[in-house]
């Protein structure tokens, strides 16, 4: 359990950072270039993702296909709806629910269909979490 | 309309965590699966971008979009293993969307960009949902 909350810190600190960089190319003035942005980020994840592979001897078998494919779909179908809908809709409405909402979601799933009982400092985590995300996003 | 790119973000995203949780439960191997993802999206976003050429990439662009890709590959891979080691996916998910933080404090040190009332709010609701997680099973 140690090492799994050291790999979600790794997963926070990795996210937070690509976050926070891409903040800092709307300020160097690259914000235009939102295309070239995806494809660059996804291509050099791709190296490193290969760099990875090769150095631990990681497997790639039909399972490990199949599923990236569809990760790797969502997140960028994620990522199209996103900047879809910040053309519709003002920021303050959009993010506080695209980061919000897979929260509840995935809690939901958690819960009705793998049945998980989370202790009451999980539950009180997660809905701590929700508050934070939308206060955060608003 | 942009309320329905809204909701199609969320199931997206909700649907990625989900889509590594089953990955995980397969024993897919979280290199490979990291490289697959990052390959597909790459794909998904060369295609959607009608091709690359060459004026659309600045350097300063393959530079931040490159660091970007390095973090969000180091994103993706913590939140694979964090699943793994055993995690649910509603704390990894909650962990990881709390990540909204990093670009905060980051502004905060770097360009003097103090929160308002509201975010310190929210800050403080995310430092105590990352304690109640942390304290769960202890």
């Amino acid at each position: 359990m140690r090492r799994g909350m050291l790999w979600l810190a790794a997963g926070f600190v990795g996210n937070g950072f690509a976050q926070f960089l891409q903040k800092y190319l709307h300020a160097a003035g690259l914000g235009h270039y939102q295309a070239s942005a995806l494809i660059a980020m996804y291509a050099t994840g791709s190296l490193f993702a290969l760099a990875l592979l090769a150095g631990f001897q990681g497997r790639l078998r039909g399972i490990e296909f199949a599923s990236g494919l569809g990760i790797g779909l969502c997140s960028y179908l994620g990522n199209f709806a996103v900047l879809r809908a910040l053309g519709d809709l003002p920021a303050y409405t959009v993010f506080p629910v695209v980061v919000g909402g897979p929260i509840i979601l995935v809690a939901l799933y958690s819960w009705l269909i793998m049945g998980e009982r989370r202790s009451w400092q999980a539950r009180a985590g997660i809905g701590c979490g929700l508050v934070a995300v939308v206060l955060l996003t608003l | 309309m942009g309320i329905l790119f809204v909701l199609f973000a969320v199931l997206c995203f909700s649907a990625l965590y989900v889509l590594v949780e089953r990955s995980q439960k397969c024993k897919a191997d979280p290199m490979g699966l990291n490289l697959v993802a990052f390959a597909a999206a790459a794909l998904f976003s060369v295609v959607a971008a009608g091709g690359i050429r060459s004026g659309h990439f600045p350097g300063l662009l393959l530079a931040i979009g490159g660091i970007i890709g390095l973090s969000a590959g180091l994103g993706l891979l913590g939140i694979t293993l964090a699943v793994r080691s055993g995690l649910s996916i509603s704390i990894v998910n909650t962990g990881v969307s709390l990540s909204l933080v990093v670009p905060i404090v980051l502004s905060l040190a770097i360009y003097g960009e103090v929160p308002g009332a509201r975010k310190a709010v929210g800050l403080a609701f995310a430092a105590a949902s990352i304690l109640l997680i942390q304290r769960e099973r202890r």
